[in-house]
């Protein structure tokens, strides 16, 4: 009877060891994964884009519920509001006439100037776009990023910039066949050019995880005023010039933060297909030759 | 804790792990939704870890926390976290509350105030060491709503899982010992 209970005994704890053991490892191989992530996250990206793209339209189809609910009860609460948001409407598309006309007015203008002067300044800002649905969000602790219903297919690259109907979001990080995964403005990971509207002050804007991102590497605090419009400057060569970002909110003198554009719940979101600069070096590796012709015939192609 | 468990393994216990972890890979692809509340958006982010709570007794011992580790890792692919993150918090929690070693099954009241205080411990504890050790400021306002909503959707998991409980392998069924 001892013996039978010790042996039961012993085999409690062989068992409880084993267990605790393959635990432990575990632990290690998380924390050992956390790091390797953190430093070179890349190595990870196939997998993700295969998995992000598997599990996108899943995510997609639970989605529609849920979205459709929430669309229905918007649209309730839209139907006791139309008749004074027609009267704003009709306010605000009167005064975005004159600013159409304007706008019209000074493209002629700048394109006169242009071509006296010889030079192509370009428009950043591409006219086309794409139209995606956020199927996800991941939102912290350590993370910021959402994942859109289209990828490859629908024509996204990493870099693209994304917008929600006010202001910029994010850029591209990741893009599988049919899903992309969005690296958001206050993503510890997010870094942009930025400049004031009305100044032309540069810096960069470092996401701290929280609502209200960070300006580093600029010249002069006392540049920086509370509600100055911030946007996107292009100097980094992968976000167009002029995309709007937010509002300085100077907290010190050494501490300069941008109130972000207030978003809604993100659902629709606009890609905008903005072709980065690319370094010379970059361009000789896309130059491609013809073998039927004797020429060289250099058919750059950027993609 | 009931040693049966640990001594005398189910002839199920294979298919009952199964279950938990096809549970929680359901909770894993809801965890990516969000919604609006005022202007704070909340996340369903650690709704996996109610299925991690309410994890079958009989499931294998050796398998589940393998099982846990590798859906924490895919939650992490999944979700665009740091990869290993999530498998983390999974497992301590997992190691924590002991699921598979609990003698009954736990009444309403006492899963949801064990779930609220171990959830709790367990995220501030490891999001504060992870934050300090790989240098990372993190959104502790933010952690706090994913926990507030995780604790507030236990009570409709454990319901479902108790009207579902009976198209489920259930083992305190089998006249088992």
């Amino acid at each position: 009877m001892v013996r039978a209970d010790r042996r039961r005994h012993e085999r409690l704890i062989r068992r409880r060891l084993i267990t605790r053991v393959i635990i432990l490892s575990f632990i290690v191989l998380s924390v050992s994964l956390i790091f390797i992530s953190r430093s070179n996250d890349a190595r990870f990206s196939p997998i993700r884009n295969g998995l992000e793209s598997a599990s996108g339209t899943l995510i997609h189809i639970i989605n529609m519920p849920i979205k459709g609910m929430r669309s229905f009860g918007g649209n309730f609460t839209n139907l006791r509001q139309v008749h004074s948001d027609n009267k704003r409407l009709k306010g605000e598309n009167a005064e975005l006439r004159q600013y159409k006309f304007r706008s019209r007015a000074l493209k002629a203008k700048l394109d006169n100037l242009e071509s006296i002067l010889n030079v192509e300044s370009g428009l950043d800002i591409p006219e086309d776009r794409i139209t995606l649905r956020v199927i996800s969000e991941s939102n912290g602790p350590f993370a910021y990023s959402v994942l859109l219903n289209g990828g490859q297919s629908a024509g996204v690259k990493v870099g693209h910039p994304v917008m929600h109907e006010s202001g910029l979001i994010g850029h591209v990080i990741r893009v599988g066949k049919r899903t992309s995964r969005i690296l958001l403005l206050k993503d510890l990971n997010s870094r942009v050019s930025v400049m004031v509207l009305e100044t032309g002050e540069k810096a960069v804007l470092i996401g701290k995880n929280d609502d209200a991102p960070q300006l580093a590497f600029y010249d002069n605090a006392s540049n920086w005023k509370d509600g100055q419009e911030i946007v996107t400057s292009g100097d980094d060569g992968i976000l167009p010039r002029g995309l709007p970002i937010g509002y300085v909110v100077k907290l010190s003198k050494s501490d300069v933060r941008v109130a972000l554009i207030p978003r809604r719940n993100l659902d629709w979101v606009w890609v905008y297909p903005y072709m980065p600069i690319l370094e010379p070096e970059e361009t000789q590796n896309h130059v491609s030759f013809t073998k039927d012709s004797n020429d060289l015939d250099e058919n750059i192609q950027v993609d | 804790m009931n040693t049966n468990l640990l001594l005398n393994r189910h002839p199920e216990a294979l298919q009952i792990s199964l279950q938990g972890m096809l549970f929680t890979l359901v909770m894993i692809v809801f965890s990516g939704l969000t919604f609006k509340l005022g202007h704070h958006i909340m996340a369903f982010t650690w709704l996996p870890m109610t299925a991690i709570f309410l994890w079958p007794r009989w499931s294998h011992p050796y398998l589940t926390p393998v099982l846990i580790g590798f859906l924490g890792l895919l939650a992490d692919l999944i979700m665009g976290h740091l990869v290993g993150m999530s498998s983390l918090v999974y497992l301590i929690f997992f190691w924590l509350i002991k699921p598979t070693e609990r003698e009954n099954r736990l009444g309403f009241w006492r899963a949801w105030l064990e779930f609220s205080f171990s959830i709790i411990f367990v995220l501030l504890i490891t999001t504060f060491l992870l934050g300090r050790i790989i240098d990372i400021d993190v959104n502790w306002m933010d952690l706090w709503r994913q926990i507030f909503v995780a604790i507030c959707v236990f009570p409709a998991i454990y319901t479902l899982l108790a009207v579902f409980r009976r198209w489920l392998i259930d083992p305190d069924d089998v006249n088992y010992q």
